[in-house]
């Protein structure tokens, strides 16, 4: 007796679907495409990749989940003093300057002799116009680690507001020492102005 | 000037122009209001300090060694 075998629907229409790249709208050959690539997404960190090092890479990348990722890492016990040091730029860029003290503050509590955090703070207290709080953090920045060359600039800008005129010539002399002839070409105004109002003082009080 | 003046010809004389006299200390102040601008950012931390905590016991272990 013959039986009647039902054979399956043609393959084409089982299975996957394959995706297409789709035609741009304005296909020219000859445009170049210099913004159309999507933006990178980290999806998986290496494994062997500690906590505070996902949240530099995440923070370095501009990521808003970086300043999580920071606090996780202050969790896990990871570079702890780092993690609130990179923590309190966060908060001083999105305006938060009481949690960016905070910040900077207990990143030298576990780490006094934290150079960054000296410095940023003395940014910090140079953004609320307190110059001689500024300046002692710059000072403390400097005398731990010497050949930190921002400090020296921020420190010489801090000590001529606050008419310390010698000490400024002296730290930005030392600027210019470690900094590229391009870079140091460009303090030459105020350390001139600096030089001229120091002498102009000492003779006015040669004369008297 | 004088050898002009004997052989009879006119001489002009140009007052000399004043040098603006700039106060020394407006200048040190408007050059740090232009520096104000260029201050340096602040600056991350990459990870390579320990703490304090971190460091002590290591201290210890190594005395007790020796």
């Amino acid at each position: 007796m013959a039986e009647i075998l039902k054979f399956p629907p043609p393959a084409s229409k089982l299975g996957y679907t394959r995706v297409r790249k789709r035609a741009r709208p304005a296909d020219d050959p000859d445009q170049l495409h210099l913004f159309s690539s999507p933006s990178a997404q980290i999806l998986n960190f290496a494994p062997d990749l500690g906590r505070f090092e996902q949240a530099l890479l995440l923070d370095e990348r501009g990521d808003p989940q970086a300043a999580e990722a920071y606090a996780r890492a202050i969790e896990d016990r990871d570079c702890v003093a780092d993690a609130y040091c990179n923590l309190g730029i966060i908060e001083s860029q999105r305006g938060r300057t009481a949690k960016a003290f905070d910040c900077f503050t207990t990143c030298l509590k576990h780490h006094p002799r934290h150079s960054e955090a000296h410095y940023n703070l003395g940014n910090l207290y140079f953004e609320v116009n307190d110059f001689r709080l500024a300046q002692v953090h710059y000072e403390m920045a400097a005398e731990v680690e010497p050949s930190f060359a921002n400090v020296y600039f921020n420190l010489a800008l801090v000590q001529a507001i606050n008419h310390d005129l010698a000490a400024a010539i002296s730290a930005l002399t030392r600027y210019q020492h470690l900094v590229s002839q391009e870079e140091a070409r460009k303090t030459d105004e105020l350390l001139h102005n600096l030089q001229r109002s120091l002498a102009a003082m000492s003779s006015r009080l040669g004369s008297t | 000037m004088i050898e002009a003046k004997i052989a009879g010809q006119q001489v002009i004389s140009v007052p000399e122009e004043e040098a603006p006299v700039v106060d020394i200390m407006t200048a040190l102040k408007e050059s740090i209001e232009r520096t104000k601008v260029q201050k340096k950012p602040m600056e991350k931390a990459k990870g390579a300090k320990k703490e304090v905590a971190e460091i002590e016991p290591a201290k210890q272990r190594k005395q007790k060694v020796a």
